[in-house]
């Protein structure tokens, strides 16, 4: 399992890199923004700008994961919300079906699977190291870019500051919702062998669950899914509230549930191979 | 083993003894790569057993993938890693070195740094043979295995595949060219729209050609004829 989990890492290493690397490098502007008095201003100010009306808006403030107004002017709010929910969720959901699909179903499409195949693994093995790279990637992303953007945060004079303990806990909570959509892709994918399936299933969990994060002050539907089934709803505010053990059972049984459902197919179907 | 569009193989009964070398022959969608990719557990059968020296393929795959060396008929490699690595990964995974697969490179003429996206087609089916040798299997299938090799390639390829069969290797190898099996293999089974239609000897089947007056190729193509009627 060793070699294959090295072969994994080793063959989208280019992609792998770069997901770690240049959205830190891209955020290091929030914190960068707050050593300067004129940049700090001028974000804060096109901020205001651009979201003028917003603050009476609350499906608009949802669709940015903000629940209060003011949390937009300060280095805190601006990672904790609209960092952290939507855009961390997303991104890692999206870049974990793209992985996961290039190792799993898009390489039975393509031909590629079929020389891991013959190698002397079971297919449990198979699918429990593309597990363990489903979930560990996009905690390791998430956590290199929010250290990333921390390298400023401890080492030059900020207007405003972070703490490092809870910007993990918002990290670790902010990366589990994006790994539950990005496993629930690569279960589908390995359940059916079909890329397809990963996206409709994994991106189609996560549209939904935005919308209802978005839209719950509309519909109590919405606010049901919201508050008891959606990631999205159980990220909370661990900043400041810490981890709750609720929040994270959610997500982390979600995680394990579409990961036991791909085993079942992925164990007992012949491979879709072209 | 069938498809959702209603094609694929049934009642296939083929055995291919230690040291003997079978060509399996057919038309483009006979089956051949179905069986084979059947016999590696890659494809679940309905009904039936596959298995290599005494090992079902199925319920113990990692110990007949042990003593098994597959080529499949479309090789596709990871294309940023080069041949090197390939190769020692194969190794690995199989508790080997690739002394022997460094061997076979320098037999073959291969660049073994060059990364796969690089190397034509012709040296890609080099390093998948590569792969599918390097841990000395028992048993070899290869899914028309000299596709893109170059003539004096394959001589080479068909010394590597005489010297597995006289240390004792089972070796079922796919094709739809007679002349090609005519150069290597011991006995012959042919598929045709998922079934099998003939299993004989080689000897046998040139044998049959001979009293019959005719060439291997024209006794090859008569006999897909004379089932069609």
């Amino acid at each position: 399992m060793f070699n294959y989990l090295k072969y994994m890492v080793t063959v989208p290493r280019k992609f792998i890199l770069n997901w770690t690397i240049a959205p830190g490098l891209y955020l290091l502007i929030l914190p960068l923004a707050f050593a300067n008095s004129s940049v700090e201003s001028l974000l804060i100010d096109t901020q205001r700008e651009a979201f003028r009306g917003m603050s009476e808006n609350e499906t608009m403030m949802n669709l940015l994961g903000i629940s209060d107004w003011d949390n937009v002017f300060t280095l805190e709010g601006m990672v904790t919300t609209y960092f952290m929910i939507p855009f961390v969720p997303i991104l890692i959901g999206i870049a974990t079906i793209i992985l996961l699909n290039k190792l799993g179903s898009k390489a039975e499409e393509d031909g590629t699977f079929e020389f891991v195949a013959a190698l002397p693994m079971t297919r449990t093995t198979v699918y429990l190291a593309q597990s363990v790279l489903a979930v560990f990637f996009g905690l390791f992303v998430t956590f290199a870019w929010t250290n990333i953007m921390f390298i400023p945060v401890a080492t030059m004079e900020l207007s405003q500051t972070l703490d490092y303990g809870p910007l993990m806990k918002a990290t670790l909570q902010g990366a589990l919702v994006g790994v539950s959509f990005g496993v629930l892709g690569f279960a589908f994918g390995a359940y059916t062998g079909k890329s397809s399936m990963a996206w409709a299933f994994g991106g189609g969990l996560m549209a939904i669950e935005y919308l209802a994060n978005s839209l719950k002050g509309t519909n109590d539907f919405f606010l049901w899914i919201d508050d008891n089934i959606s990631s999205f709803g159980a990220y909370g505010n661990p900043y400041q509230d810490g981890l709750i053990a609720g929040d994270l059972f959610l997500v982390i049984a979600k995680i394990a549930l579409f990961l036991s459902i791909g085993f079942i197919g992925f164990r007992n179907r012949s491979l879709n191979l072209r | 083993m069938r498809y959702k569009n209603g094609k694929g193989v049934e009642a296939i009964n083929i055995a291919v003894g230690n040291g003997e070398v079978k060509g399996l022959l057919g038309p483009n969608g006979a089956g051949k790569s179905t069986t084979m990719r059947s016999l590696m557990g890659f494809l679940i059968p309905s009904v039936g057993t596959l298995s290599v020296e005494g090992i079902n393929t199925i319920e113990k795959s990692v110990e007949a993938k042990k003593i098994i060396g597959y080529l499949p008929g479309d090789p596709q490699l990871p294309q940023n890693l080069n041949s090197k690595s390939l190769f020692k990964l194969g190794a690995d995974m199989r508790g080997q070195t690739t002394d022997y697969a460094m061997e076979l490179a320098e037999k073959f003429e291969l660049e073994v740094d060059q990364t796969v996206k690089e190397l034509s087609k012709g040296n890609r089916q080099k390093v998948a043979l590569i792969l599918a040798v390097l841990h000395k299997p028992k048993a070899l299938i290869l899914d028309e295995p000299t596709s893109g090799l170059d003539p004096f390639h394959q001589r080479t390829f068909f010394e590597i595949i005489k010297e597995f069969a006289n240390n004792g290797a089972a070796i079922l190898l796919s094709s739809h060219i007679i002349s090609e099996v005519e150069k290597v293999a011991d006995s012959m089974a042919v598929l045709r729209d998922g079934s099998k239609v003939y299993d004989e000897t080689y000897e046998m089947f040139t044998r049959q050609a001979a009293e019959q007056g005719e060439d291997i190729e024209d006794a090859f193509f008569k006999f897909y004829d004379r089932r069609e009627s």
